[in-house]
């Protein structure tokens, strides 16, 4: 048999195939070896910063062991003669959460009126508030922690002004997107009906979008309370301050009860939390 | 208009006087309600706010005499820079060089930080992916062991990384190691619950039809799932690797390795210019990064389109 058969093709129809088809049927080899070599370089370059991190089986072995006698020395979480200070240090934690967001939410309102262009029209103006809330956005809680806590001295009050200020901007942008995605219709309605500016944006723009950053804020207030959990570290009150010192002086029982503690707030303000936000965005529909 | 002739026809034969009270009664019960609700949550709001304030011990007045201090920080922190000299050599007092004299090695760390962030995603990332298949209400095998994962994966994700870095720093020694595992370890709650959120919203029917010719699960998830979420799964690890950099800069901060330990050791040694150099060039990046994944983000978005 000359013409040899694949599939059912003679050679020609193949070579047809091949000529009218070309990339699909049978395309260059660099194309068909892309893929594997770029997997196969980005396989190397994790290997290379898995050699580079020491990420050795024993040094593995070593420090699973270590965490291993941690956890038996974790259990049971006793928290000796501190349970009083660690529970106030957890409602500490709470607070901080509560007043960051809560602060964070009252300058948000305002300003993400400011930001949204159906609102200001200027695009220059839209353009250097938006700018402006992308520079405080960036700037994470623990970094103002440590200039509040360098200039007001330890204690919670640094850590709420911290997470106020890593959060409002971030608010003011998402409630800034809430609002340009606002019905347009009431806002037409009301100011057929020959209402000023501020009564358009009273009635015609706040319910809208009211419940919409009212949730964020909650959103916000949750993970905050994981935020201001770490915030101690450096000083600004809260759980985190007696993490770090527990751990470093091997008081692994406390560790764990202040751990447990705080593992059950979270799971708590998360459920009711979600209660509040549901009856909120629910309740307007 | 029809519908509301039809609404206002099946409210009844009210009219004139009779009307008007009707829709009172339902103004003021409604009103009632509102005021309800509103006085209740009002209520409930000022008393946690009262008691956050006590228990953080929030006080204005503090607060407002501890302005003139954040000036006096902040006049010690900043570098006393001198517009004639700003670009002078490193030698100079007042230059910008003189400010950031050790940029070279500040920028090999923040590469470090990258780094880490880099490894610790695709560590976790790969954990994530593993077992969110197993997480999955509709994929998972079994009924016990994917609550089992589900549960695990929930706490990883409430661990916040600073406080397993913290741990992990006793248990590996200080140093980049104890920084990478903490991070992988929470990319792996936080990933692998959103993909297996994911995977609960995928068509079902192709993984009915690799069942059917005979396939067993590891087959279900290769040819009837993965397919469906690789990129849904890519641009969620994209992500992640971006709030990963900025945790990796954090981590230093408990002695896992990168940027934020040098932070630390100048604040700990009252280099306050050094420590401001060192937050300028971490903000830079964050900045850096936000711009770039916006970038491949909308380059994606509009390809789709």
């Amino acid at each position: 048999m000359s013409a040899r058969v694949i599939a059912g093709l003679t050679r020609e129809q193949l070579a047809a195939a091949r000529r009218d088809y070309a990339g699909i049927v049978s395309p260059a080899l660099l194309r068909r070896a892309l893929p594997w070599l770029l997997s196969a370089l980005v396989i190397g370059y994790l290997g290379w910063l898995w050699v580079k991190f020491g990420l050795s089986p024993e040094a593995l072995w070593k420090g699973a062991t270590r965490l291993g006698a941690f956890v038996v020395a974790m259990l049971p979480p006793d928290p000796g003669p501190y349970a009083w200070d660690f529970l106030k240090a957890t409602g500490e934690t709470l607070g901080m959460a509560f007043l960051g967001t809560l602060f964070a939410t009252i300058i948000a309102f305002p300003l993400a009126y400011a930001g949204a262009s159906n609102v200001v029209g200027n695009p220059v103006v839209h353009f250097i508030v938006r700018r402006i809330f992308d520079m405080f956005r960036g700037i994470p809680a623990l970094i103002w922690a440590l200039v509040f806590v360098a200039s007001f001295g330890l204690g919670p009050m640094a850590g709420v002004l911290a997470l106020m200020m890593s959060d409002f901007a971030a608010l003011a942008k998402m409630g800034a997107e809430a609002i340009e995605n606002a019905d347009r219709k009431p806002v037409e309605g009301i100011t057929s009906t020959g209402a000023t500016r501020l009564q358009v944006l009273r009635f015609g723009l706040i319910p809208q979008v009211l419940p919409v950053q009212l949730s964020q804020a909650l959103y916000f207030f949750e993970s905050n309370v994981r935020s201001a959990a770490v915030l101690g570290i450096v000083g600004a009150g809260g759980i985190g301050y007696y993490l770090s010192d527990l751990s470093r002086n091997n008081h692994w029982d406390m560790v764990s009860f202040i751990l447990i503690v705080f593992l059950v707030l979270v799971a708590l303000i998360d459920m009711l939390s979600k209660r509040l936000r549901s009856l909120i965005t629910g309740e307007r529909k | 208009m029809t519908a509301l002739n039809e609404l206002i026809a099946a409210a009844g034969p009210q009219k004139g006087p009779a009307a008007i009270a009707a829709f009172e009664a339902e103004r003021t019960a409604y009103a009632r309600r509102w005021w309800l609700f509103f006085g209740l949550g009002g209520a409930l709001f000022l008393a946690a706010f009262a008691g956050a304030a006590f228990i953080a011990d929030f006080d204005p007045v503090r607060f407002v005499s501890g302005l003139p201090q954040m000036a006096e920080f902040l006049e010690r922190a900043l570098p006393h820079l001198d517009w004639a000299q700003l670009g002078a050599a490193k030698t100079v007092e007042g230059s910008l060089a003189f400010w950031f004299y050790a940029w070279p090695k500040w920028l090999g760390l923040l590469w470090e930080s990258i780094e880490m962030a880099i490894l610790a995603t695709a560590l976790g990332g790969g954990a994530a992916f593993a077992l969110s298949f197993v997480a999955a209400r509709n994929i998972g095998p079994g009924r016990w062991l994917p609550v089992v994962v589900r549960r695990l994966l929930e706490f990883l994700r409430t661990l916040p990384d600073i406080i397993v870095a913290l741990v992990f720093v006793q248990a590996f020694g200080p140093g980049a190691l104890a920084g990478v595992l903490a991070i992988a370890l929470h990319t792996t709650g936080a990933l692998g619950k959103l993909m297996s959120e994911v995977h609960e919203n995928i068509d079902m029917k192709p993984l009915e039809g690799v069942r059917a010719v005979g396939g067993n699960w590891f087959h279900v998830v290769r040819f009837g799932a993965m397919p469906q979420i690789m990129p849904n799964f890519f641009s969620y690890a994209l992500l992640r690797l971006e709030v990963n950099i900025a945790a990796a800069a954090a981590v230093g901060y408990v002695g896992a390795g990168g940027i934020g330990q040098e932070l630390v050791i100048a604040i700990e040694n009252l280099r306050f210019d050094d420590a401001l150099a060192i937050i300028v060039m971490v903000i830079a990046l964050i900045f850096v990064i936000d711009l770039t994944s916006e970038r491949i983000r909308h380059a994606f978005i509009g390809r789709v389109r």
